[in-house]
């Protein structure tokens, strides 16, 4: 922020001199802006929506990292540090360890145990109610109701004590079973049946966030006492205690490490304990989680801002053309180059300090509506995580400053290129001529390019750096444009040296795989503008060609009027492209994307579900047994999966680089009738059965996820987990570790397997043998649907759960779609500079060319022929920055999804997204075309006689 | 009919310094033919026109009846403000009048709605103007051929006509060249071939040497001189005598009226 302010005072510090000291600037400045009111407003609603864009980005990383630091609160309260505890029969002796003298930095210490169950309410108003994946947890409401000093944060304050029989439940779960204080409530859990009375209902917060029904201590035990032998297939209790340190919710957790070493000091004794600083990791990756998703909103974003940017740099240049005249007079009468760009530069500065407070609150509404957008597709179903807005007041001052930067420096570079004005050619109202020192200048910026884009490239490869490799090959090739046109004909060069640039861009990827491996968000920022850059030079380089188009088209005056403007204002024409192709690029890449990840739905489920349809998930402690399964109507045949959390990495890289991800044990069942589908396997085996084969035979084999060794939450080796590479399995309760090879590499996992080995290396590297999961083949003519519905409601009492790959798959890809959804509604702000740039150049070239629309309509032209020629004008315009955007958006996406293997190792098909590209071409079109009408309609009711101003 | 005189008599009072001299000859002169140049192809009567500007209106023609003959030259003189385009706006219908009538070849052009009066601008006005008004984006050729298509005619023919007119104004070599190429009397040259190229009944050139150095004013005037020789009807508006004493017939006007109107010897004799 403080660069930020610097540069805004260094931007300031001319125009405010001026605004002071020199009144005739500041005259000229101030009764400029307000000759035209209207435009005035729309130049500053402009870069304000630069601005807006900019700040909503930022206030989406706000919202999300607070609404996951919302859980801090919700599922953690007081608590900072957790000891899980395998054995829950040893918990009380981990505490007392725990305790000891007493633990430094803490203000408070609780022991709990708890089980997962199924909760059914018999007697629910509409009829039976049911949470099949519940749990109950059993502790003291007194002790707990002071741990930490601060009851209200436990969610127990005001609660009384229970007994035997007897639960308290949180909101959320007493919403699910639509239960009331008095209700009746029956538990499943080792084969019993457990029922309790509602005693009280307290907020989803503190420690009644993670525990949704607390029932009195020696519950849990009395039931695994009168447990019959089915209890031994049930994962058993777990045990914890929990930890509050000094201080407040959050920086409660900021003395977390310290106090972690000195428990794992005195657990040191006890076998199967594992100590986290729980809040600590929490708040570290909502905030890692905020600043990601607010560097994806600013990355796309930015191309909204550099439309934003292109849109401001036409409007200056528009204005300076309009006064071209009288700022040549100004010059004749005395006024220095230096004070024309300082005029202009007030005028400007004033401009984008009104659209920086305009843009900053605009951004609180977009920013809104991206948080209730993201809340609708991600928010969890129990409310868990619920995203709200929030706000930081330094995030609207950064936003503002960020925007009026932007809008600050495009005045002042914008107010250097027009003042540098021809006296008599602008008297004159004639081009500026080419002068010896502006050919020095270009050629100086020629070669700079050059040597900039050398320099770039070279380094960009060498270390490598992938935004540096993406854009610095185009900055050299388009600066040699400036140098080699001296010598040769400008068009050729130009078709050549940008078509060069353009297919570099297309294909980066695939020439430098490994040096654009690591490429983010802003290599695609990059390649979006080098590529757009490059299209519309070429486009524009064509004019020739257009020309002869409209020749050949006949003699219709309208598009000749319509294409011979744009034509004749190339720098202002290849704004307004740059303009609309940048964001219809985004646009198309993204609708692609979404269109062939969407499409590839039924294919992602085949290659996962192997030989079966669906997968069924029950109550650890009240586990479906594979008999119960097998004895079903429509059930085929059923696997069986024993499911762990081991943390896994490289061999040869250190402890701290371990990342937790699930481990999925298998057996023969799981065989049958086929496997997950390999994207990789080892040579060594012929097929990918042969490799399922050798995993069962081998318990130091491993099958891993694509997204092992990537960005997303595994460990990161750096580069991809391939077959044959050695990985380690560590059990973070025993803290044993195991080598593991990797024997092939599978693609989507939709369903959350993790990682495949036998289920005997999962009990042995993990002691796990309980079922976590079944999957289930039904008979062949049933619909998986209906069996997967009518299995869930048979074992309710097991929290039975089943649900088919289609279904996981196409929950998965929905979510998926709904954030291209969210992006594309985004970039849609983008769009809108477009438009509605569009339209205000539209406005100004009404007056510009009032004369020459008066000369025309005396000459005979029709008005229908000057509003359609205004009308094709805009279309025109729209339409290349439409086609060039979508034709770049496809080659990219295509070539990135074929050839690139950025979104896994999977086989995706491209698919073209038809109707979502009709829309992309169509809506944007009809709103350039209809903004436009007011323009053209006002065009064509120009009086020639009042145009033409002929003076007596 | 009210006569030139009776008009004359009534705007007496308010003549300019520069052309007081002048006024009071006009004064003593009987009044002249309506139309010296043969039948007359614009009939104007009683036209008025009036500019409303906010709180004030302004009467800038005064019932103003005029006769313009076929083949005619007849050049427009009158102090600045008193009506001179004003006059060439309305008669020609680039402007709307307040009161009266103007027939062109017995059609009255006022009662036609706005895409007729464009028509028949398109076919039978043409307009040389002193700041040119070429369109910039299109070249010298293009221009001219914007009144034919215009008219309806192909892209072809509109070509070949608007060649063999650059041709006519001596600038065949300069038909691809853009106005900001092309000197200021090249850029009227191309104006009035433009205004010429439809064959039009009247061409209107208001102050078409206004923008010019005398040399090139010199040769436009010769120019607009060989196509009145070639029988086109011209009407020109100017402030300079030089050039008003070329023409067939004068008419002088003043606030809003017609002044005088007969052959330009008076500005032999002013």
């Amino acid at each position: 922020m403080v660069i930020l302010i610097v540069i805004s005072l260094i931007l300031l510090a001319v125009p405010l001199h001026d605004l002071v000291r020199r009144p005739t600037f500041r005259r000229l400045a101030i009764r400029n802006v307000l000759r035209r009111k209207t435009e005035a407003a729309i130049v500053v609603l402009g870069a304000a929506l630069g601005t807006a864009i900019i700040t909503a980005a930022f206030i989406t990383g706000n919202s999300f990292d607070q609404s996951i630091r919302n859980i801090a609160k919700t599922d953690l309260g007081p608590i900072d540090i957790g000891v899980e505890i395998e054995d829950a029969t040893e918990v009380a002796q981990v505490r007392d360890a725990v305790v000891g003298d007493g633990l430094p930095g803490t203000d408070g210490v609780l022991s709990s145990v708890s089980i997962g169950t199924s909760v059914v309410h018999p007697d629910a108003p509409g009829g039976q109610r049911a949470e099949p994946q519940s749990r109950i947890t059993e502790f003291d409401i007194d002790e707990a109701r002071d741990f930490g000093g601060r009851p209200d944060d436990t969610g127990l304050a005001g609660v009384e004590a229970i007994g035997e029989g007897e639960t308290v439940i949180v909101q959320r779960l007493a919403r699910t079973l639509d239960a009331e204080v008095g209700d009746q409530l029956t538990v499943f859990a080792y084969g019993q049946e457990i029922p309790l009375t509602v005693t009280a209902i307290t907020p989803t917060r503190g420690l009644m966030g993670s525990a949704e029904m607390v029932v009195v201590p020696g519950t849990i035990e009395g039931v695994l006492a009168t447990a019959g032998p089915g209890a031994a297939d049930a994962r058993p209790p777990s045990g914890t205690v929990l930890i509050s340190n000094n201080g407040g919710i959050f920086d409660g957790a900021n003395g977390s490490d310290a106090i972690v070493d000195e428990v794992v000091d005195r657990v040191e004794a006890f076998d199967g304990v594992e100590v986290g600083p729980w809040k600590q990791e929490l708040i570290e990756d909502a905030e890692a989680t905020g600043t990601e998703l607010s560097t994806l909103f600013t990355g796309i974003g930015s191309f909204s801002v550099i439309a934003g940017i292109l849109l401001l740099v036409n409007l200056f240049v528009m204005l300076a053309e309009e006064r071209k005249t009288e700022m040549g007079m100004l010059r004749a009468v005395g006024l220095k180059r230096n004070h024309l760009t300082r005029s202009f530069v007030l005028e400007g500065a004033a401009y984008a300090a009104l659209s920086a407070v305009v843009g900053a609150i605009g951004g609180i509404a977009v920013g809104w509506g991206i948080v209730q957008a993201t809340q609708s597709i991600f928010a969890d179903d129990d409310g868990v995580l619920d995203f709200t807005l929030a706000i930081r007041p330094e995030t609207l001052v950064v936003g503002g400053l960020v925007g009026f930067v932007i809008a600050g420096v495009t005045a002042w570079l914008t107010s250097l290129r027009i003042s540098g004005l021809n006296i008599i050619s602008a008297i004159r109202d004639l081009p500026n001529p080419r002068s010896a020192s502006r050919r020095l200048r270009s050629l100086v910026a020629g070669v700079a390019g050059v040597a900039l884009g050398v320099l770039l490239t070279v380094i960009g490869y060498g270390n490598p750096v992938a935004v540096l490799l993406m854009m610095g090959p185009p900055i050299a090739l388009l600066s040699a444009i400036t140098l080699i046109s001296r010598f040769l004909p400008r068009r050729p060069v130009v078709l050549v040296l940008a078509g060069l640039a353009l297919v570099y861009g297309a294909t980066v990827f695939q020439v430098f795989p490994e040096q654009m491996e690591d490429g983010d968000i802003e290599v695609f920022v990059v390649m979006g503008v080098v590529l757009t850059a490059a299209a519309v030079a070429i486009v524009t380089a064509l004019d020739k060609f257009w020309g002869r188009m409209i020749s050949a088209s006949g003699g219709a005056l309208a598009p000749r009027l319509a294409l011979a403007y744009p034509l004749n204002r190339l720098f202002r024409t290849g704004l307004l492209l740059g303009m609309f192709s940048l964001v219809i690029f985004t646009m198309t890449f993204i609708t692609a994307l979404d269109g062939t990840f969407s499409g590839q739905g039924p294919t992602f489920a085949r290659d996962l579900a192997g030989g079966y349809d669906m997968q069924v998930r029950s109550n650890p402690a009240n586990p479906i047994t594979v008999e119960d399964l097998e004895g079903q109507p429509g059930v085929e045949r059923v696997a069986t999966i024993q499911r762990g959390f081991p943390e896994l990495r490289p061999a040869g890289t250190p402890e701290e680089d371990s990342e937790g991800w699930a481990i999925a044990g298998i057996n023969d069942a799981f065989l049958e009738g086929g496997v997950p589908l390999l994207t990789e396997r080892d040579p060594a085996y012929g097929s990918d059965v042969a490799a399922y084969e050798a995993v069962l035979a081998d318990p130091s084999l491993i099958i891993v996820n694509t997204f092992l060794g990537g960005d997303d939450g595994g460990p990161d080796s750096g580069s991809d987990i391939e077959p044959g590479d050695q990985l380690i399995l560590r059990d973070p309760v025993s803290a044993r570790e195991t080598e593991m090879t990797v024997a092939g590499v599978y693609g989507g996992d939709f369903v959350f397997f993790g990682s495949f080995a036998s289920a005997e290396a999962v009990q042995t590297h993990l002691d796990i043998s309980f079922p976590s999961r079944h999957l289930v083949k039904v008979a062949d003519g049933l619909d998986a649907q209906e069996v997967a519905a009518d299995l869930t409601g048979r074992f309710i009492a097991n929290g039975g759960d089943a649900e088919t790959f289609t279904d996981a798959v196409n929950e998965e890809v929905q979510a998926q779609s709904g954030f291209f959804s969210l992006m594309r509604g985004y970039l849609g702000l983008g769009l809108l500079i477009g438009i509605a740039g569009l339209a205000v150049v539209m406005v100004r070239a009404v007056r510009e060319r009032r004369r020459q629309i008066g000369m025309l309509r005396a000459m005979g032209v029709t008005s229908p022929t000057v509003r359609g020629a205004f009308l094709a004008e805009s279309g025109f315009i729209a339409l290349q920055g439409i086609i060039i955007g979508v034709a770049l958006g496809l080659v990219t996406s295509w070539s990135v999804i074929t050839s690139s293997d950025s979104f896994g190792d999977e086989e995706l098909s491209f698919t073209v997204p038809w109707l979502a590209l009709v829309l992309i071409v169509a809506i944007p079109l009809v709103a350039v075309i209809a903004s436009t009408v007011v323009p053209a309609m006002r065009a064509a009711s120009i009086r020639p006689a009042a145009a033409l101003r002929i003076a007596d | 009919m009210k006569t030139q005189a009776t008009r004359v008599g009534s705007v007496s009072d308010h003549r300019s310094t520069a052309d007081s001299e002048l006024g009071a000859k006009v004064v003593s002169q009987p009044a002249p033919s309506p139309h010296a140049g043969g039948q007359p192809i614009l009939s104007a009567r009683g036209v008025r026109k009036i500019y409303r500007t906010g709180s004030h209106d302004v009467e800038a023609l005064r019932g103003v009846d005029l006769d313009i003959g076929a083949g005619e030259l007849m050049m427009v003189m009158g102090p600045s403000g008193n009506g001179k385009t004003t006059l060439l706006n309305c008669l020609s219908g680039l402007d709307e009048i307040d009161e009266g009538t103007v027939h062109v070849d017995g059609e009255e052009i006022h009662s036609m709605a706005d895409a007729k009066r464009t028509q028949h601008r398109a076919e039978r006005m043409g307009f040389v103007f002193q700041s040119f008004n070429l369109i910039p984006v299109f070249s010298a050729i293009e221009n001219v051929e914007i009144p034919l298509l215009v008219g309806g005619a192909t892209a072809k023919v509109a070509r070949v006509k608007a060649r063999d007119m650059l041709d006519r104004v001596g600038l065949g070599d300069r038909g691809g060249h853009r106005p900001t190429e092309l000197s200021g009397g090249e850029q009227q040259r191309v104006a009035i071939a433009r205004a010429l190229v439809s064959e039009p009944a009247i061409v209107w050139a208001d102050e078409p040497t206004g923008n010019l150095d005398s040399h090139t004013a010199e040769a436009v005037l010769e120019l607009l001189g060989e196509v009145h020789d070639a029988g086109q009807t011209l009407v020109i508006v100017t402030h300079d005598r030089s050039i008003g004493a070329r023409g067939q017939r004068l008419v002088q006007v003043r606030d809003g009226s017609i002044a005088y109107d007969g052959p330009p010897t008076i500005l032999e004799n002013a």
